[in-house]
């Protein structure tokens, strides 16, 4: 009898046992278990609020402007009704005060959310903020960065009718001088001919100039040193053309691996120097000038290839030589691309007059690159109106690279801004907020409520 | 003596009687505890795969608008970033709702989404793609199975009160947990204007708005409707960021109509059939003319019409059966809008409406198997854009491990 | 007397009885909870080192990040319950790798003092390479690598477990 008892005393003690840790031993509720991502909830609710901005207007808004009670409306409407919330507005103060977040206003549909609520947060900005765009620098992780432009005051412009060169000048540098670790104004003739001895000519700790990318914008014309440029053997020949400096010219651009770029027309048709020619013209009136030819860019693409010096009167591009006069052509996609990314909107129909020949590719050892517009194809030959041209050597190293951009006049600097940027590609980093008090963190907390 | 023994037969027995029971009872709350830590892996598996299948665009990233079998399944917008869906990657997703429709004068089969009588959304099996494929391209075939529904979050629902004189709606604007008051009602009346037996019907539109009362509701009047005229009323709503758009039809003939069904995504193809070959309602077996028109909804929610590729195939007539060939058209882009073929048979009149791009009739999606008499399902919702279309992702994920969880 | 004969040769045994079977049953009923804790913490830990490495995957992806190499240290314990445990990985596409499709990563966890294997799976893009390493677990080192680089046609992203 005893046995059972003491055996019915074990029982009692270990179902107290049980009873006891039983207690202790809770279980979570399911929704603890397996609960909503509240937090994507929230961050997404405030997302699909302001997908026409419409959040980021009522935040900015009168604190008794129907608008707020539109977001309560739509935030009720658009949370399951198990969701409670509370969507509070701060304004994001500046430096120098106390506090960084002062409040504004609280919308919710309870008076506690409880312990198991998440939230997310949504910076919201006023309509009249300034942002900054933050470019990356061309050259910040590797060679060059340097942009020369040749603003010679002693040189004139042609092809560049409405503009001078000085004023393509500025606007290039404007346009372009962010994405470069140093630009540089080339002011005249002199400074050029240090550039092309491969002397600096700047205090800029940046200048650098092997790899850098030289703008003509000259037009047709190229400005000409005087001195050891422009003497013969090296900027004249013996015949006195100076085709033997465009010549000249190509093999600085091979040596320094520069970027050459011609805005328009038939690239180096004229040199020019106002004091070297001064009583001379390019049989159009304008002064400081001398004819070169269709020699000129044929002695270039010489120079570039590591070639003797030919004088060379072919006209290759369009619009002489027996060549089509014109072709419409039309920016490429990826130029397409980069006019969105980087904020540039030249027409996207063009005329090409003076587009080069694609043959230029196999006979002189370049391959073109980053088209800017489409090839086209006219008189049964494919001519190309604007592309980075790359001259490899012989060990597939890049040794120069020239980007002609052969438009009828007026230059469109446009052009040959999309046509630098979509070759180099530097990104742009996130804007930043510049204006006081125009901007509101939003904060939407959410809890559930009934259920397990 | 033998009391004794009994004693210890009895206590001995029930000792190790109560030792077993004991032992499972704590052995079950450690096993549901045990349990319970698996389910939570669930649960953030849960929330992974919906921001995987929501946050990346597949590859390849326009996949919705070709024919091919995407390599990577995603249904983000590819032009887009965040929780915005392409409209045309969602209407390629096979419907788990709505009984799949066959065609005979294809042989195939169409996924079939059918939201009242004259909005139909039908996609061939060829081009649609299926659960088992998307279970594989996510990684999870034989391990997890999924339902993913996204429905739009503003419901609009509209009665007619009255038939004439004047035709008389009550509209109804109403989010997931609350109605949406004071929300802008803009709304398209589709008339269609009947040009006699045996000729192709076109529709006149008619413009307006107006603004929801506190309790969600509208309520619109039109004269000089008669009770024999057909309609389409097509209402957006919106407040403060969410947009939703609700449609009524009302036909004379809902036996012999057009039944459009895509044919090709990439290719833009529809393919207008006579419903009788898909299902035969009885005599008399009229041909049905048609008229098609492609509207995109503008900024301002007004329908502007885009003219066709070619001028065949808007207008046009199908009979049922065997060497009766099907009209076809092509829609002229791939901006998201509505096909409305107003069409005529045996004097008895209709519009149909079909949505190019989910977004443009807030169509719901249901993908994937069903969770029903599953041990343990996770879910996990977000809101999502499509198209500037308010809509709400949910997925219920499950194990087919049942007490197991993989990780 | 017989009946004390009964008492001695029938519940000394079973007092002896008592003393091994309760704490063998204790002990299998804890051992089931060890293991089964151990586990847990296990597929804590490749859930964790798997969702790293989702996150390291689709950041370096993104177009606005160049080439370059991140490493991240892994938040993971470096022991389970004193055990030190291992890691391994296998990169597989879901579809024929003719096709281009998306990736899948299976990473195994082992703790070895205890036999327990654990594994999880992450998907990736098309565009990944794995490298076969080992994670181990108290190494002061341990850490996960991804490199982006351009391979001629696409920017690859390489990953591996750092030692």
């Amino acid at each position: 009898m005893m046995r059972t008892v003491e055996i019915l005393l074990v029982v009692i003690i270990i179902t107290a046992a049980f009873i006891i840790s039983s207690f202790f031993a809770v279980l979570p509720l399911p929704r603890r278990v397996s609960p909503l991502n509240l937090r994507r909830i929230a961050l997404t609710t405030l997302q699909m609020l302001d997908v026409n901005y419409g959040l980021s207007e009522t935040v900015f808004k009168d604190l008794s402007d129907p608008a707020w009670g539109h977001l309560q409306i739509a935030l009720s409407a658009c949370l399951p009704p198990n969701i409670i919330y509370n969507l509070t507005v701060y304004e994001v103060q500046s430096e120098g005060e106390t506090k960084l977040y002062r409040f504004i206003k609280s919308i919710s549909n309870t008076e506690s959310l409880g312990i198991a609520s998440d939230s997310a947060s949504y910076l919201a900005a006023s309509s009249n903020v300034t942002f900054h765009v933050i470019p990356e620098k061309i050259g910040e992780r590797g060679s060059g960065g340097t942009l020369y432009i040749l603003n010679c005051s002693d040189a004139n412009g042609w092809w560049i009718t409405g503009y001078t060169a000085q004023s393509l000048a500025q606007d290039l540098y404007n346009l372009l001088s962010p994405y470069f670790q140093a630009t540089i104004m080339v002011q005249n003739t002199t400074q050029l001919g240090q550039l092309l001895n491969g002397t600096k000519i700047s205090s800029s700790p940046y200048e650098s100039v092997t790899n850098a990318v030289v703008i003509n914008t000259c037009g047709e014309a190229v400005p000409l040193p005087s001195g050891y440029y422009s003497s013969v053997g090296v900027g004249r020949d013996a015949s006195g053309y100076y085709s033997l400096y465009c010549h000249t010219l190509g093999r600085r651009v091979s040596q320094y691996n520069w970027t050459w770029i011609s805005i328009v027309g038939y690239p180096l048709y004229y040199v020019t120097n106002t004091a070297l020619f001064s009583n001379e013209q390019n049989n159009w009136g304008i002064y400081g000038m001398k004819h070169v030819g269709e020699a000129g860019l044929n002695a270039f693409l010489r120079g570039i290839n590591g070639e003797n010096y030919v004088r060379d009167t072919q006209w290759i591009t369009l619009g002489g030589g027996g060549n089509p006069s014109s072709a419409l052509v039309h920016l490429s996609s990826t130029a397409q691309y980069f006019t969105n990314y980087y904020g540039v909107y030249p027409n996207a129909y063009q005329t090409a007059t003076r587009a080069v020949p694609s043959w230029i590719q196999d006979r002189y050892n370049l391959k073109a690159t980053t088209y800017i517009f489409d090839p086209v194809i006219a008189g049964g030959k494919e001519w190309i109106a604007g592309a980075t041209f790359i001259h490899q050597n012989a060990t597939g190293h890049i040794n120069g690279k020239f980007i002609p951009i052969g438009l009828a006049r007026t230059t469109d600097i446009r052009i040959t801004a999309l046509g630098i940027l979509s070759y180099y590609k530097p990104r742009l980093y996130r804007s930043e907020y510049t204006a006081n008090g125009t901007s509101r963190l939003v904060v939407l907390q959410l809890g559930q409520i009934g259920g397990i | 003596m033998a009391g004794s023994t009994i004693d210890h037969l009895v206590s001995v027995t029930v000792f190790l009687g109560a030792l077993l029971l004991f032992i499972s009872l704590f052995n079950q709350t450690l096993q549901t505890a045990i349990l319970y830590q698996r389910h939570r892996y669930l649960a953030a598996k849960c929330s992974d795969l919906l921001d995987n299948m929501l946050l990346t665009p597949g590859i390849p990233t326009d996949w919705g608008k070709s024919n091919s079998t995407p390599t990577g399944f995603g249904l983000q917008d590819p032009e887009f970033t965040q929780y915005r869906l392409s409209p045309f990657s969602l209407m390629r997703l096979w419907s788990s709702i709505g009984d799949p429709v066959y065609y005979p004068k294809t042989g195939k089969t169409y996924s079939n989404i059918t939201m009242g009588f004259g909005n139909f959304l039908l996609m061939p099996s060829t081009e649609a793609i299926n659960y088992a494929t998307a279970t594989r391209l996510l990684g999870i075939n034989g391990l997890y199975g999924f339902q993913l529904t996204i429905m739009p979050i503003v419901t609009i629902s509209i009665t007619e009160t009255k038939p004439a004189n004047p035709l008389t709606f009550n509209i109804d604007v109403a989010g997931k947990g609350f109605p949406l008051a004071n929300a802008n009602v803009i709304y398209c009346f589709i008339k269609v204007i009947q040009k006699g037996q045996g000729k192709y019907p076109y529709y006149a539109a008619d413009y307006g708005s107006g603004y929801t009362d506190a309790r969600g509701s509208l309520t619109l009047s039109f004269q000089g409707i008669s009770a024999t005229d057909s309609y389409a009323l097509i209402v957006h709503a919106s407040l403060s960021g969410l947009m939703g758009v609700g449609y009524r039809e009302r036909v004379t003939s809902d036996k012999r109509y057009v039944l459009p069904l895509i044919d090709s995504m990439e290719d833009r193809r529809i393919l207008l059939a006579h419903s009788y070959d898909v299902h035969y309602y009885g005599p008399p077996e009229s041909a049905v003319f048609y008229n098609a028109t492609f509207v995109l909804l503008t900024e301002d929610f007004t329908l502007r019409e885009m003219p066709m590729d070619n001028s065949t195939g808007k207008i046009g007539k199908v009979n049922y059966g065997q060497g009766q060939p099907y009209g076809t058209l092509t829609i002229p882009t791939y901006n998201p809008g509505i096909l409305i073929i107003t069409y005529e048979s045996n004097n008895e009149y209709g519009v149909i409406l079909m949505p190019w791009g989910m977004s443009s009739m807030a169509f719901p999606v249901v993908f994937g198997d069903n969770p029903f008499s599953r041990e343990w399902v996770a879910t996990d919702i977000r809101q999502v854009i499509v198209n500037d279309i308010a809509y709400q992702a949910t997925l219920a994920l499950w194990s087919y491990e049942g007490y197991q969880v993989i990780g | 007397m017989p009946h004390i004969t009964i008492e001695y040769v029938i519940m000394i045994p079973v007092l002896i009885l008592q003393i091994f079977l309760f704490p063998l049953a204790a002990n299998w009923l804890m051992n089931i909870w060890v293991d089964s804790r151990r586990t847990l913490a296990l597929q804590d830990a490749a859930s964790h080192l798997g969702g790293t490495i989702q996150q390291m995957y689709f950041s370096l992806n993104h177009d606005a990040i160049s080439a370059g190499t991140l490493t991240q240290k892994s938040n993971v314990p470096p022991f389970i319950e004193n055990y030190p445990y291992t890691g391994t990985a296998t990169l597989s596409t879901v579809l024929d790798p003719a096709l281009n499709s998306s990736k899948v990563l299976k990473i195994t966890l082992r703790l070895g003092v205890a036999g327990i294997t654990v594994s999880t799976s992450v998907i990736l893009g098309q565009n990944v390479e794995w490298i076969e390493s080992t994670f181990v677990s108290n190494s002061t080192n341990a850490c996960i690598k991804a490199t982006k680089f351009w391979d001629g046609d696409e920017y690859i992203i390489r990953l591996s477990f750092g030692e």
